[in-house]
């Protein structure tokens, strides 16, 4: 993995900012995109652009072979037995609607879905909202550095929740979950498997065939990706037996006065004209990754992050969350007596982007008694002077706020 | 010195002034940002309709903390339409100039205070407790 070339492709890691060059280390937040992806999006409204499934004419032809083709390269990606399988939606927090939507048609009073403590609001906010229907949504606990606590989610899953939905890795604290043993859990307790990917199939590899889940989620700008593209995998037969999320153009095979028939799948769920440029832009996301070897990109951020974790060890007054094996790139932490916003405000001078905050898991925050964090995380493009430029900016953080 | 901080904003907020809670108030108000997570309690004595007495206290970033402090200075004996007057730039160039995307740390304490404000004229109380989220 020559990381040298990888970083020429990303046109804004040219930038400066402040004077500095650009150090991005808010991976977990959105990606960058390289200029192949950036290209591609072009190169569709220069020469291809029609809408799809439309008119019976060349144009169009190109631009549905074009959007096709991209829901193809993502079932290959994630090892889905069919494109059917793959719905495009506008982002994971779409996709998690969706299945609240959809699966909760059929729930009913006193049902349980359960989540964990650990998630994204994406993945907590669209179930409270079936509580409206009398339905209870239940948290596994979390240990204290940020791990799936294994006794509460048995007892938790004794109870027959119909769904359990839970995330692949933590966007706070980068905490990777077996998720292999959850969904055989979760299986095993007749529950529908529901796997928040946003954080993981960027990082790990996924086969979900293999995997025998139900659903997964995730987001094409955190994989290099444009935004508003995001995906929903389903297996087949649990798609075909769901209703429609949202309706309108193109979802349908047939409207009169007083019914609608639905499009086949995947159409069904991809309601009105749909974010085309951004499926096609995703597709060349996909084959980047692919060329450069999910499971190389994971081995570079680990080193990166092993490196960053012992430096930031060896100064005082630093406080990591999180668990110490099987976590990805990210770095959540605090500097004693400053507040995680005043950390990212001193990096960003120096042209570091860092998050600061509760990173939308305010439960999370709650549950590890504190406010928010400063988190850094890692990708493909970030080198060892970048982790170094990091160090660095901590140590003038303390300097600045007279903390030692 | 550094081009990011003001000393004064270091300095209050490392020793904010007013800091802590009133026994004996007219107006209590918490407020606060729950995305960012920052936290302030007003507590005020309003005599004569000016304000008498003011604290603050609560948890925040730098520029929050420091600009809420200062705010306490700049409000106390000064009447309720004299506070609604002070604009942010005032405030800005009271706590020595802060970076552009920070405005936000910057208002809290401001945009908390001047509801509270707000809420005890429109209640017609002599007490008043509110809540306020920014």
């Amino acid at each position: 993995m020559n990381i040298k070339k990888i970083k020429e492709d990303f046109p804004i890691l040219k930038k400066k900012i402040n004077g500095f060059e650009l150090v991005y280390l808010d991976n977990s937040a959105t990606t960058q995109k390289p200029i192949q992806v950036i290209e591609a999006v072009n190169c569709y409204y220069e020469n291809n652009n029609a809408n799809v499934h439309r008119g019976g004419y060349e144009l169009s032809r190109e631009s549905t072979d074009l959007y096709e083709e991209a829901h193809k390269e993502t079932a290959e990606f994630i090892k889905a037995k069919k494109m059917e399988e793959i719905i495009f939606t506008k982002n994971t927090t779409e996709s998690i609607n969706l299945l609240s939507f959809s699966l909760g048609e059929k729930l009913k009073k006193n049902d349980v879905v359960l989540t964990t403590k650990i998630e994204h609001h994406s993945n907590i906010v669209p179930w409270q909202q079936l509580k409206r229907k009398g339905i209870k949504v239940e948290f596994v606990e979390v240990t204290k550095d940020g791990k799936l606590n294994e006794k509460d989610l048995e007892e938790k899953l004794s109870f027959k929740p119909k769904i359990f939905a839970f995330t692949g890795a933590s966007n706070v604290l980068g905490t990777v979950n077996d998720i292999k043993k959850l969904v055989k859990q979760g299986k095993d307790a007749d529950a529908l498997t529901i796997i928040d990917a946003a954080q993981f199939v960027q990082h790990k590899k996924i086969n979900v065939k293999k995997l025998n889940v139900d659903f997964i989620a995730f987001s094409s700008h955190k994989m290099l990706g444009p935004t508003g593209i995001g995906v929903l995998y389903g297996k087949e037969e649990l798609l075909e037996e769901m209703p429609p999320f949202m309706t309108g153009g193109d979802m349908i095979s047939k409207v009169s006065c007083e019914k609608s028939y639905w499009n086949s799948l995947p159409w069904k769920f991809e309601a009105g004209t749909p974010n085309i440029a951004g499926g096609i832009g995703f597709r060349i996301a996909l084959k980047y990754l692919e060329r450069i070897g999910i499971e190389e990109i994971d081995k570079h951020e680990q080193k990166l992050l092993n490196y960053a974790t012992k430096e930031m060890q060896e100064i005082d007054g630093i406080e990591i969350f999180g668990p110490e094996k099987n976590k990805l790139g990210i770095i959540s932490f605090n500097v004693k007596g400053v507040h995680p916003h005043d950390v990212s405000s001193v990096l960003d001078r120096k042209g570091i982007a860092i998050r600061s905050g509760n990173h939308c898991a305010q439960p999370l925050m709650e549950e590890l008694g504190i406010k928010g964090t400063a988190r850094a995380s890692f990708y493909l493009y970030n080198t060892k002077e970048d982790a170094d430029k990091f160090i660095e900016g901590i140590k003038e953080v303390k300097k600045i706020f007279k903390v030692d | 010195m550094n081009e990011i901080y003001s000393e004064l904003i270091l300095d209050l907020y490392k020793n904010p002034l007013n800091y802590g809670e009133l026994k004996n108030f007219n107006i209590k108000a918490e407020g606060g940002n729950p995305s960012c997570g920052d936290l302030v309690i007003f507590t005020i004595k309003i005599e004569n309709n000016k304000v008498k007495d003011i604290k603050f206290k609560g948890h925040g970033c730098a520029i929050s903390t420091a600009s809420s402090s200062l705010l306490t200075e700049k409000v106390l004996g000064k009447t309720i339409k004299e506070i609604k007057k002070i604009s942010d730039k005032e405030l800005n160039e009271m706590l020595g100039g802060i970076i552009q995307t920070r405005i936000k740390c910057m208002t809290l304490g401001k945009r908390v205070l001047d509801k509270a404000i707000e809420e005890y004229k429109k209640s017609g109380k002599n007490k008043i407790k509110v809540t306020i989220r920014i």
